[in-house]
């Protein structure tokens, strides 16, 4: 397949943009089926969806009088759409040598009209398209058309409000949602496939003292100096959520208690040597992490409450300290007991 | 002419942009900013349904109900998590 010209970047860059907002397979909802009723009603079309057109399919996230959920990408007239920044419009299917031949033309749904508006996104990737189709040729005014432009707007409105709701302003990490949803789904799967997940808290150390000494300002440049000191040290396939003020959380999958502590001690030892530079001078902080591994039949909220335990524990042990709850400790021989008080 | 259904075309747009400026110190940047773009997009849209010659209360239903899907989002996004 050629590459889309107006996707700077190239494909695989819009592909990554389509995949940060996690929207591919999510349940239908109210606010894109809206869009897509006010489409099918104004332009009396018996189909209009919108479709994001991942790597080998094309997917509605909302679609009326359409039975599939998705189809393959290369019969797909919405991939045609992704390619340029202005509507495709395509009048008679069977008089375009692009279409003639498409199972989709030849075979349900029998798509003889359609257009299609690209979903640019505020970086410039066509995401997919919102588009109406007809089992007969016809054409568009000017004003339907804009009406449909009008209309993709709203709908990329919809996907970056979903994408802002999940990154925390400050730090870029996941909000509290975010990673509340993204840590449900993964403590599931590990539960399912008896696979091992730990989570660490982390909290910084008299960090109150840091905004009333310096200033808000300088605060968040220590938060965004640990949030960033965090991404370096976890590896691939972990992730972390500003969860509250000065607090993180980080969930580890496929880590073994005794390997998720170890990356807590390297976090700890990390932040403790590296200063934040700051409008007010260079800020050494501490912080204190919690750590706790998923046991069986468990929850996240238990998980959660197992690491915020752990870490009250380090807070108690003296901060800028890594403490391990119990149940997980107790599988985690190698690792000192002096550096990792039980709780 | 009757000018009252267009009056509540534009009593609807300001009854968003009221709800939406209220909201306003609750957003952090990136959410004012998405919240700016969708008042245009939505004040777009209902002079674009206009012109195709749509009923102006039928217009501002239309509008409203957008709005309020996106608002409900947007209020989610900013409660607290559960």
């Amino acid at each position: 397949m050629s590459e889309p010209s107006c996707n700077a970047g190239g494909e695989s860059a819009r592909i990554a943009a389509l995949h940060r907002y996690e929207v591919l397979d999510s349940p239908p909802e109210e606010a894109f089926d809206r869009i897509t009723r006010l489409v099918k009603t104004v332009l009396k079309m018996p189909m209009a969806v919108v479709s994001l057109v991942d790597r080998d399919r094309q997917w509605f996230k909302s679609r009326q009088g359409v039975a599939a959920a998705q189809t393959a990408r290369d019969i797909s007239f919405c991939t045609h759409a992704i390619m340029g920044t202005e509507p495709l419009i395509v009048p008679d299917s069977l008089a375009d040598p692009r279409f003639a031949e498409s199972p989709l033309v030849r075979g349900e749904p029998h798509i003889r009209f359609y257009v299609g508006v690209p979903l640019r996104n505020p970086d410039g990737y066509n995401l997919g398209a919102l588009c109406a189709m007809d089992t007969n040729p016809r054409t568009l005014g000017p004003e339907q058309v804009d009406m449909l432009k009008d209309l993709s707007r709203l709908v990329v409105d919809e996907l970056e409000l979903r994408l802002i709701a999940s990154i925390d302003a400050l730090t870029g990490l996941m909000t509290r949602r975010a990673f509340t949803d993204a840590a449900r789904r993964d403590v599931a799967r590990a539960l399912r496939y008896h696979r091992s997940l730990s989570c660490l808290m982390i909290d910084a150390d008299h960090f109150k003292a840091v905004n009333d000494t310096h200033g808000h300002a300088a605060g968040d440049r220590v938060l965004q100096g640990i949030a960033a000191a965090c991404r370096l040290q976890l590896r691939a396939g972990d992730y972390l959520g500003r969860i509250g003020g000065e607090e993180f959380a980080a969930i580890l999958p496929e880590t073994a208690p005794a390997e998720a502590l170890e990356v807590a001690e390297r976090l700890r030892e990390v932040i403790a040597a590296q200063p934040s530079a700051t409008a007010a001078g260079d800020i050494r902080v501490t912080v204190s992490i919690g750590v706790a591994a998923l046991a069986r039949p468990q929850d996240l909220e238990t998980l959660l409450a197992n690491a915020d335990a752990a870490l009250y524990a380090a807070k108690a042990g003296g901060r800028n300290r890594t403490a391990c709850h119990r149940a997980a400790e107790r599988t985690v021989s190698s690792i000192e007991a002096s550096r990792s008080p039980a709780i | 002419m009757d000018d009252a259904p267009v009056q509540a075309r534009s009593a609807t747009l300001e009854k968003i942009k009221g709800d939406l400026d209220r909201l306003r110190p609750e957003l952090a940047e990136p959410q004012r900013a998405s919240v700016k773009d969708h008042y245009l997009h939505l004040r777009q849209l209902s002079e674009t349904l206009q012109t195709l010659g749509l009923d102006e209360h039928v217009i501002g239903e239309h509008v409203i109900a957008i709005f309020d899907t996106y608002r409900t989002e947007l209020m989610r996004s900013i409660a607290p998590a559960p």
